[in-house]
């Protein structure tokens, strides 16, 4: 059997001096899978995100990426993480698209020297989001879509394996949903492992491998009957 | 150019270029990062330092130095207990500083009579030894920037990812607070307490108004933080008021000058 891209095994979280949100959680996500996690609001979707990117550590349980223990992982450029609040970010940063894209490679250097290398991985990025025609300009004076498709131009320009989005659709106009999930089924296409949060289950309907259905409480969500996979788990 | 004859003005002039640079590329990320407050706060706390200095016997810079390197650090572990609200840990030291500055001049007596120079910055009180410390400090602060330049653009603009992305964020956070400490405790002698985090942060503003890119903005902030220091300096030595409020002014008559002819260009 191939590794998994991330194997998470009976693992359990709760914020300081809460209720646990994450209760005895078990779920294999194979490579190039396109999975899809669902759930309501404050569900701990993403609190689950997090542990898997190691910004949050379970109580207990285990989680391997590429069959690493999370502890040992070393490879972050081979994640690509785009965060629920990325779209919110302060936007009067004086910052070009090409700036903010260029970020995860310059920031291994010194100089803030975009080097023709370095711009090639920029234009190739940037034209999978459609937005090559934006590069020199300030990141605030660009939709909120647009934005979005910026950030998903910067992980995109490390070449990672594994892709997670929190909720990348919330806020942003049609065009740019339509955009971004032709790209991620394009590089699911050629390999690599998506999983996305979501609340629209329309765009993942035919694509998805895997649906994760988080539940909240004692309210009880059934995944959606047509999907060819799915997994449930209870909090609480 | 007759202001050249004069060594204290010579002395001035080195301090202010070498502060004109570090305080606005250090003001710019703690602008962007919404931290300008620590500026402020840190200032404060120099004045116990400053007293310390002055009581002791001991060179003001240094103890000041050593003030606000100590208090960073403390605001840094404050703000890991007030996590949900950090701008807390902030108004406490600059209160500490502040109370204990107070009492630290008036026990003073003699000794701390001459803390106006210190309130609001003076040309002539600045030592050869004085420009020496400023200038090596400086030189490391810049050698910092220069060095990090990048990780912390990534860490203000998106500091969850440049973890994920392998940056030693927290190390380069407490790194950063010493620095911006070792800024403010530089800055004191040519800006004056009051004034500094002024420095660190309005060249910044005006900066951003016409850059295009965060490059331009690095740029230009240095370039206007160096204009307001120069002309500052040069009207605090022909109408014998103090550096810290010449520079100040100066630095928002810009601002005012590119707000109005940014106003314009729109028609
Ligand atoms: N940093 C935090 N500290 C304490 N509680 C949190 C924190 N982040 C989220 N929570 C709580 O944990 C629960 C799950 O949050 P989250 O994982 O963001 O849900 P979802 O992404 O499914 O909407 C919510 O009740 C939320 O209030
Ligand atoms: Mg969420």
């Amino acid at each position: 059997m191939e590794k998994s891209a991330i194997y998470i095994n009976n693992i359990s979280f709760a914020y300081p001096s809460q209720k646990p949100i994450i209760n005895n959680v078990t779920l294999n996500i194979q490579k190039k899978q396109f999975v899809g996690i669902f759930g309501p609001n404050g569900a701990g979707k993403s609190t689950l995100i997090k542990l898997i990117l190691g910004l949050l550590k379970p109580s207990r349980g285990k989680i391997l990426i590429n069959g690493q223990a999370l502890e040992n992982f070393q490879d972050w450029s081979k994640i690509g993480y785009i965060s629920q609040k990325a779209a919110s970010f302060n936007s009067s940063f004086p910052a070009t698209v090409e700036e903010v894209i260029a970020a995860p490679l310059l920031s291994k250097s010194f100089l803030p020297k975009i080097t023709g290398n370095i711009q090639k991985k920029i234009e190739r990025a940037l034209s999978l989001v459609d937005l090559l025609s934006y590069k020199k300009s300030l990141i605030g004076n660009l939709s909120g879509g647009q934005q979005q498709r910026v950030f998903l131009a910067r992980t995109l320009i490390t070449e990672p394996e594994i892709l997670i989005l929190d909720e990348p659709f919330v806020g942003i106009d049609q065009t740019s949903i339509k955009l971004i999930f032709n790209t991620l089924k394009e590089l699911n296409d050629r390999g690599t492992t998506i999983i996305m949060i979501t609340h629209d289950l329309r765009w993942l309907k035919e694509e998805i491998d895997l649906l994760v259905c988080v539940e909240k409480g004692s309210i009880h969500l059934h995944c959606p009957v047509n999907f060819k996979n799915h997994v449930m788990y209870h909090n609480h | 150019m007759d202001f050249l004859d004069y060594s204290f003005m010579q002395r001035a002039l080195l301090s202010g270029f070498a502060i004109g640079i570090v305080c606005p590329l250090m003001g710019m990320f703690l602008v962007l990062r919404r931290l300008s407050m620590i500026g402020d706060a840190l200032a404060h706390v120099s004045m116990a330092g400053i007293a310390t200095g002055l009581i002791l016997g001991l060179n003001p810079t240094i103890t000041a130095l050593i003030s606000t390197m100590t208090a960073s650090l403390l605001i840094d572990l404050l703000r890991k207990t007030y996590s949900k609200f950090a701008e807390i840990a902030i108004a406490i030291i600059m209160a500490g500083g502040l109370g204990i500055g107070i009492i630290l001049i008036t026990i003073g007596g003699s000794n701390t009579a001459n803390v106006m120079s210190y309130l609001f910055g003076s040309i002539i009180a600045i030592s050869p030894f004085d420009l020496f410390i400023i200038l090596i400090i400086s030189l490391i602060i810049l050698t910092f920037m220069i060095v990090f330049y990048n990780k912390l653009f990534f860490i203000a603009f998106d500091e969850e990812a440049a973890r994920l992305n392998g940056i030693p964020v927290n190390f380069i956070n407490i790194l950063f607070m010493l620095l911006t400490a070792m800024t403010v405790a530089v800055s004191i002698k040519v800006t004056g307490i009051l004034l500094i985090s002024a420095l660190m942060t309005i060249p910044v503003a005006t900066s951003i108004q016409i850059a295009r890119s965060f490059k331009q903005t690095s740029f230009f902030s240095i370039l206007f933080a160096l204009l307001s220091v120069f002309f500052g300096l040069i009207s605090s030595f022909y109408f014998n008021w103090p550096p810290g409020g010449t520079i100040i002014v100066i630095s928002l008559l810009i601002l005012i000058v590119v707000l109005f002819v940014k106003k314009l260009s729109r028609f």
